[in-house]
């Protein structure tokens, strides 16, 4: 520090305290965005690199990845043999899917059929007339079948005969 | 910890802008304290203090690491300024200015004077050193700002400015002297009220 100073002159100490009381100018709120926006649009030297936002470029590289996702798929589904395999295999389980309720259909209305003939010959046999009736109808089955076995025998020893005559 | 100068340097070449943010924030005050100085105009110091930092940032990739950061850019500032006087031919304003009616004023130096126990509040002294320097010569008023508001050692100045370092000291010598003599016409007494 210089100590030769006049005595109608401030010491470095003195000018350097004095200011150290006082606020130096500040510019105005909101320079430094201000100044940040002005660089960002500054044109760069050769061989440099901009400036960049660390979140503004993960949602950059998130965008980027939906954009290449969208783009394969659109083009994978714009394909003729993607498409006409996608089709097929809609037009295949469409089919499958209806042929499998028709059969479930059936199913159900063959085992009624079922349940309700079952249901009928319960009940027939808890009276007397229709245990009656059953007996009668068996043994009118039994008969006519036995008859129908004669028939069908006699029928062929005639045809042996003819053909041994 | 905070980061480094010459580490937010290499972190803004990288490409990180939070680096160069951090960089315009540490050093918006004294670049624009020592424009506002030289230039005295608080809207148009502004806009220089932003073109300084847009020369610095375009200019990052030739900064010496060797070198202090803060002289570098208060460098650049410099020449802005520099540039900005010559071309406006900006000078010291008049200590008098003329009123509507022709009547010759003193701006500061007026014999109605604040008193020095008015003057202790910080908000006036501060009024009262920015008039002091603002009558000094540009010249002076740099060397002053660099010295006294960025408290750059004698060989940063002449380093920064392009100025021999007797030029410097002798430059620091007069502007005391003639910040003395402002203050003391408003009222402040260098012997007095501004023993440190």
């Amino acid at each position: 520090m210089e100590r030769d100073d006049p005595p109608d002159s401030l010491s470095d100490e003195q000018l350097i305290a004095l200011f150290k009381s006082v606020d130096a100018p500040a510019p105005s709120a909101g320079f430094a965005e201000r100044t940040m926006r002005a660089v960002l649009r500054a044109p760069l030297p050769a061989g440099r690199k901009a400036l960049r936002d660390p979140l503004t470029a993960m949602f950059g590289w998130a965008a980027v990845i939906a954009a290449v996702a969208l783009s394969a798929g659109m083009v994978a589904a714009s394909s003729p043999i993607v498409a006409s395999s996608f089709s097929r295999l809609i037009t295949h389980g469409v089919g499958t899917g209806v042929w499998l309720m028709q059969l479930a259909q059936t199913g159900l209305r063959v085992l009624e059929v079922l349940t309700t003939t079952g249901l009928a010959v319960s009940r027939a046999i808890g009276t007397a007339e229709g245990t009656t009736g059953l007996v009668l109808t068996a043994v009118v089955g039994a008969l006519s079948l036995s008859a129908l076995h004669r028939v069908l025998i006699s029928k062929r020893e005639d045809s042996q005969w003819q053909e041994l005559s | 910890m905070p980061a480094t100068d010459v580490e937010l340097v290499r972190g803004a070449l990288e490409g990180a802008e939070s680096a160069f943010r951090e960089i315009v924030l540490r050093y918006q005050r004294p670049i624009y304290g020592l424009i506002a100085r030289m230039v005295r105009d608080p809207g148009r110091a502004e806009e220089l203090a932003q073109d300084t930092f847009v020369k610095a940032f375009r200019a990052l990739h030739t900064y010496d690491v060797q070198r202090k950061f803060s002289a570098w850019i208060l460098t650049i500032a410099h020449h802005v300024a520099i540039d900005e006087l010559r071309k406006c031919s900006l000078d010291t304003e008049p200590l008098e200015q003329t009123t509507e009616d022709g009547e010759r004023t003193r701006e500061f130096a007026d014999t109605r004077a604040p008193t020095p126990a008015a003057l202790a509040e910080r908000a006036q002294l501060a009024d009262v050193l920015k008039a002091a320097i603002a009558r000094l010569r540009p010249e002076y008023r740099e060397v002053v700002a660099l010295r006294y508001e960025q408290e750059l050692d004698y060989d940063e100045i002449a380093e920064m400015t392009g100025l021999p370092m007797g030029t410097v000291k002798s430059s620091l010598h007069r502007a005391r002297k003639e910040l003395a003599e402002h203050l003391e016409n408003m009222g402040w007494s260098a012997t007095t009220h501004l023993t440190a």
